[in-house]
């Protein structure tokens, strides 16, 4: 069988996680949730509304 | 929309304050009629156009009431420097600010902003000290700030700067913002004034207000951690006892709205609740909305402020 990218099985790395890094992976991959969670959303009141996401300063209310 | 439960209950009960921002509008009017528009300060040429490619010659430090303020030494350390940006100081810590030496006389650049509509304000211009300083101090206000507040920035000699908080949108004829600006256009202000993002609480205003009107960058954050120190007892939390009534006090059931933010920044970890949970939430959603030429500092050396288009830094080193 040729070598190709398709069937070539890369070694399989160890992982080490200590408790630290688990729980330091668990608060990030919360914060990327919570962001994605939130993307293009706004936060405050005003922000909910759709094409008022950038708005911070408006000139003509 | 998927938001937290805590998110959507403190945005709700935030709307609910619209009786209270309305009763102090309209004491305000005979004020801010003819007042100074928070434009007035603005420090672009032509807003529209510059806003994107502004090229910022001033830096700001915006000032915070938070733990890390005074654990880190930061008033001494500014008021020793040589900084010669501006100043951009919450309402909570003008007196404390004043009396470290962090004046308009050294410090010409000098803001105290305030949109906190209920009494606790007052108290915050209640001092001998500013009427001292008064002549270099710009009080940049809510037109929906407590009356008291007013009264008391003009008997200090303050000059005081308006602009709207933005509550509602303003697009629709119905809106609140919209209404309350037809009733601010004047000889004066023939457009009434602007409507401004404040982020919730007044330590995001400031920072929001240090470049979209400033025009400054980068924008320094000291005191405005977003949280407590992790070991604070929650019995010396402000909303804790709120959460405790409204669980029967029971301890545990409230606790669970009290959690320990890790800082990837700092490595360390701070205690927030429901509020400063929500407000972190805001400012990290409007940060990565800001122009390329904003740069944010977090010189808190401290609190619960990280995240994406956040630099962290030390604030003797900010002031290098």
């Amino acid at each position: 069988m040729p070598l190709t990218k398709a069937n070539y099985k890369l070694p399989k790395h160890k992982k080490v996680e200590d408790k630290k890094t688990k729980k330091r992976q668990q608060r990030l991959e919360e914060e990327r949730r919570r962001l994605a969670q939130r993307a293009g959303q706004g936060s405050f009141v005003v922000f909910r509304e759709e094409g008022l996401e950038d708005v911070f300063v408006a000139d003509d209310l | 929309m998927k938001q937290s439960k805590n998110f959507d209950l403190i945005q709700k009960n935030t709307s609910d304050l619209i009786d209270l921002w309305m009763y102090n509008f309209a004491r305000n009017i005979p004020d801010f009629l003819n007042g100074n528009n928070v434009k007035q300060l603005s420090g672009f040429k032509n807003v529209k156009l510059s806003i994107k490619n502004h090229r910022p010659k001033n830096s700001a430090v915006v000032i915070g009431g938070g733990p890390s303020v005074e654990k880190n030494n930061h008033l001494k350390i500014l008021s020793n420097s040589n900084y010669n940006g501006a100043i951009v100081c919450t309402d909570r810590m003008l007196i404390p600010c004043l009396k470290n030496g962090i004046t308009p006389k050294k410090f010409p650049k000098f803001y105290v902003l305030s949109i906190e509509p209920k009494d606790v304000t007052v108290k915050l211009y209640d001092d001998k000290i500013i009427k001292k300083y008064s002549k270099g101090i710009s009080a940049v206000l809510s037109t929906c700030i407590k009356h008291e507040v007013v009264e008391l920035c003009k008997k200090n000699g303050l000059k005081i700067f308006w602009f709207h908080p933005l509550i509602d949108d303003f697009r629709k004829l119905e809106s609140v913002n919209k209404i309350m600006n037809m009733m601010s256009k004047s000889d004066k202000n023939p457009k009434g004034f602007p409507g401004m993002q404040t982020g919730g609480n007044v330590g995001v205003f400031s920072w929001i207000f240090s470049w979209a009107i400033l025009g400054c960058s980068p924008v320094a954050l000291i005191g405005l951690d977003l949280g407590y120190h992790v070991d604070t007892p929650l019995e010396n939390i402000r909303h804790y006892r709120d959460y405790l009534k409204a669980y029967n006090n029971n301890k545990s059931k409230a606790g669970k709205f009290f959690k320990k933010i890790t800082n990837v920044d700092l490595k360390i970890k701070a205690l927030s609740d429901p509020i400063f949970d929500f407000y972190r939430e805001a400012f990290l959603d409007l940060v990565v909305r800001t122009p390329k030429w904003v740069r944010t500092i977090n010189a808190t050396e401290g609190g619960s402020l990280f995240g994406n288009r956040i630099e962290n830094m030390k604030f003797v080193d900010f002031l290098k």
